[in-house]
């Protein structure tokens, strides 16, 4: 393995750009991407109302099986199969309409996704006016089953004026060879602050822990959220895939979408999960779905589940149609701010009125089962 | 699989012996890639180098352990001219069948690393539509190579200039139209069209001997790569190459050297403009690649 390394370490010293980028920071600036023509944005008075939706978009990849899920082959996409996707998308985040976005697995670059730059797409298809991206995994070429270049990360997309965005990493595998470790992904926690009203500022954390470490990377990646929401100032609300189920969750394993026979090694095979790491966001932060909404059953919960790897046009190895069947998806505001009641919800699929029966609406039309293998959840945060 | 290993290592040590015995003896270092074919005979092979044989009226090259798991043949066929002061033109004609080495993994193959290996079309053949793979696949090629000599020292030694021009192309007779790798140039290069595209080459190369045991080699590249229509990398690729040969006995040398490529990978360049937002470029990459061989030559 040395050998190998040393070759790697020597070629990245000589050629133009690193094979893969080690992210050598702790804490840093990052740079606003802005829309072409600028949409005005809505005045906001106080309290300012911010409607915020997380959503792991999976790289514009829909429902077409990739390798990694082990429930087809696929490693590439065409580019009219990529645009066709992100059409769809930006058709629902424009239904949901949020003044806020965090979104995760985005990708800016990556030979799968056909070399899409997904998030100036967002940016001129939606109304947001500004946004930041936040690298996770950035190589020039990962050959593994022929993935090739990958720009994927997170990224944060505001109507209002993004005043200061940064970057704060992760911490990284340790279960890993060091080939391995070189071209793997690298976490980064996306920080922005957003100038709501005059002189009001709001800080947005967009977060995507690890999903399939051996090594407590991931529960030691979440306590690093909480520990800066925390410490956080400014009024603020953090979102996204935290590859962990709410401390109540029913079901802990044995989910529909995991294969039973053993067909792709170990690699991608999920861990299992520690859903008590989470009990300290819903004890000091303001979730946008209380522990008592989620219910105690399996069926209670199920209105809340926001991830599947199989879709609705998939059957597991039973011939069970795919489904969301487990919660991963969060948004936690700070004490001192709330939820507007009616306004949070897990946007499942077509039909469903934001909110509930009694919520605020709108009803869903997009078939947001097939746009993602997790669903969007929205909220509108209220800052006095 | 073992048989057809077999009968080729069989092959390739009776190819020597069949062949005319004619020893490869030089006072001065000679050029290498040139379109003069290997006498009758005579044989070279280098750690990396193909291994190159001279026969009755061809020259055969082969890589023998690639071509244990990916069959293929070059050959070299002198058609134009005579005498040192002329140029001399040769014609490459070759055959490849790479689809052994995408069904292998590693250390044999590269199935699961630069291709997909498609774990699930293999446990469930009916989800095959989703396998990306490169199917069975002939890659032909054909080349010219012409050379002509300058500087001769009175003996054998000689400075010569060569030009070549080639084209491979992948014909798929099954499975999915792979793209291109988009990997590191030498290997994209080398790989285009074992996934189903076509490859063209034009390069010009000075090889200047410097004293009997020394020469320095220099060449220029041009390659294109087909691509789909909504591929958004370039389909050209240029190249540089800068190297020394040295003799270190009467049939072995040494080589040195480092290639460049200019190649489009997508690379991305992030900006500020003059309000401080980031803007976005697509820049050509650069890649260095050192060389090294040692080459023996009877």
């Amino acid at each position: 393995m040395r050998p190998i390394a040393l070759l790697l370490l020597f070629l990245t010293t000589v050629a133009c750009e690193p094979l893969a980028d080690p992210q050598d920071f702790i804490r840093e600036d990052v740079p606003v991407f802005k829309r072409t023509t600028l949409v005005p944005a809505p005045d906001n008075p106080a309290p300012s109302k911010i409607k915020v939706v997380a959503w792991n978009i999976k790289y514009g990849a829909g429902r077409i099986p990739f390798w990694f899920d082990c429930w087809g082959d696929r490693v590439q996409m065409s580019s009219a199969e990529v645009t066709a996707n992100m059409d769809k998308i930006y058709a629902a985040i424009n239904e949901l309409d949020p003044d806020v976005l965090i979104a995760e697995e985005i990708e800016v670059n990556s030979r799968r996704s056909a070399y899409y730059d997904m998030v100036r797409g967002v940016l001129e298809h939606t109304k947001f006016n500004y946004a930041i991206y936040t690298a996770s995994w950035d190589a020039k070429y990962v050959a593994s089953e022929g993935v090739g270049r990958i720009g994927l990360g997170n990224a944060i997309f505001s109507k209002y004026p993004i005043k200061k965005a940064e970057r704060i990493r992760q911490q990284d595998r340790r279960d890993q060879d060091a080939l391995t470790k070189m071209f793997y992904i690298k976490r980064a926690i996306g920080r922005v602050e957003i100038e709501v009203r005059p002189n009001t500022r709001v800080a947005v954390y967009g977060v995507h822990t690890e999903a399939y470490d051996n090594d407590k990377t991931k529960q030691k990646q979440i306590q690093q959220i909480f520990d800066l929401m925390q410490a956080e100032k400014l009024p603020a609300v953090v979102g996204g895939d935290f590859n962990e189920l709410p401390p109540t969750a029913a079901r802990l394993l044995g989910f529909m979408d995991e294969r039973e026979t053993a067909v792709c090694g170990a690699d991608y095979k999920q861990p299992p999960y520690t859903p008590e790491i989470m009990q300290q966001f819903f004890d000091k932060l303001v979730p946008f779905i209380a522990l008592e909404r989620y219910g105690a059953t399996e069926l209670d919960q199920k209105r809340y589940f926001t991830h599947t790897v199989l879709g609705p046009d998939e059957v597991n190895e039973k011939g069970e149609k795919g489904f969301w069947n487990r919660t991963l998806d969060f948004i936690f505001a700070t004490k001192g701010t709330t939820w507007v009641p009616g306004s949070t919800d897990v946007c499942q699929q077509a039909g469903q009125r934001i909110g509930g029966d009694k919520g605020i609406g709108p009803v869903l039309k997009s078939d947001l089962v097939r746009l993602s293998d997790h669903a969007p959840i929205i909220g509108t945060w209220e800052v006095p | 699989m073992q048989r057809w290993i077999k009968g080729f290592s069989l092959m390739l040590l009776v190819l020597p012996i069949t062949a005319q015995a004619e020893s490869y003896t030089y006072a001065a270092l000679q050029p290498r890639e040139t379109a003069q074919a290997l006498a009758p005979g005579a044989w070279q092979v280098g750690v990396f180098n193909p291994l190159r044989v001279g026969l009755r009226w061809f020259e055969l090259e082969i890589h023998p352990l690639a071509a244990l798991v990916a069959p293929h043949a070059d050959i070299k066929v002198p058609i134009a001219g005579d005498g040192p002061e002329a140029w001399q033109w040769t014609a490459v004609l070759g055959l490849a069948v790479p689809t052994p080495a995408t069904r292998m993994a590693k250390p044999f193959g590269f199935s699961g690393d630069l291709v997909p290996s498609c774990k699930v079309t293999a446990f469930d053949p009916a989800m095959a539509k989703w396998c990306q793979r490169p199917g069975w696949m002939a890659v032909p090629k054909l080349g010219l190579i012409g050379s002509r000599q300058f500087g001769h020292d009175g003996k054998d030694g000689f400075s010569a200039l060569t030009l070549r021009a080639e084209v491979a192309k992948g014909i798929a007779f099954s499975g999915q139209a792979a793209r291109p790798l988009d990997a590191w140039a030498p290997v994209d290069l080398q790989f285009a069209p074992y996934v189903g595209a076509t490859r063209g080459q034009l390069r010009v190369s000075y090889d200047q001997l410097v004293t009997t045991w020394l020469r320095v080699r220099g060449e220029l590249g041009g390659y294109y790569t087909s691509r789909a229509d909504d591929d958004p990398l370039s389909i050209w690729t240029g190249s540089a190459y800068l190297g020394v040969d040295v003799a270190t006995g009467a049939h072995t040398r040494l080589t040195l050297g480092a290639m460049v490529y200019n190649l489009d990978r997508h690379q991305r360049k992030v900006t500020t403009d003059a309000e401080g937002f980031a803007q976005v470029d697509y820049v050509r990459s650069h890649e260095v690649w050192p060389t090294v061989d040692f080459i023996w030559s009877y």
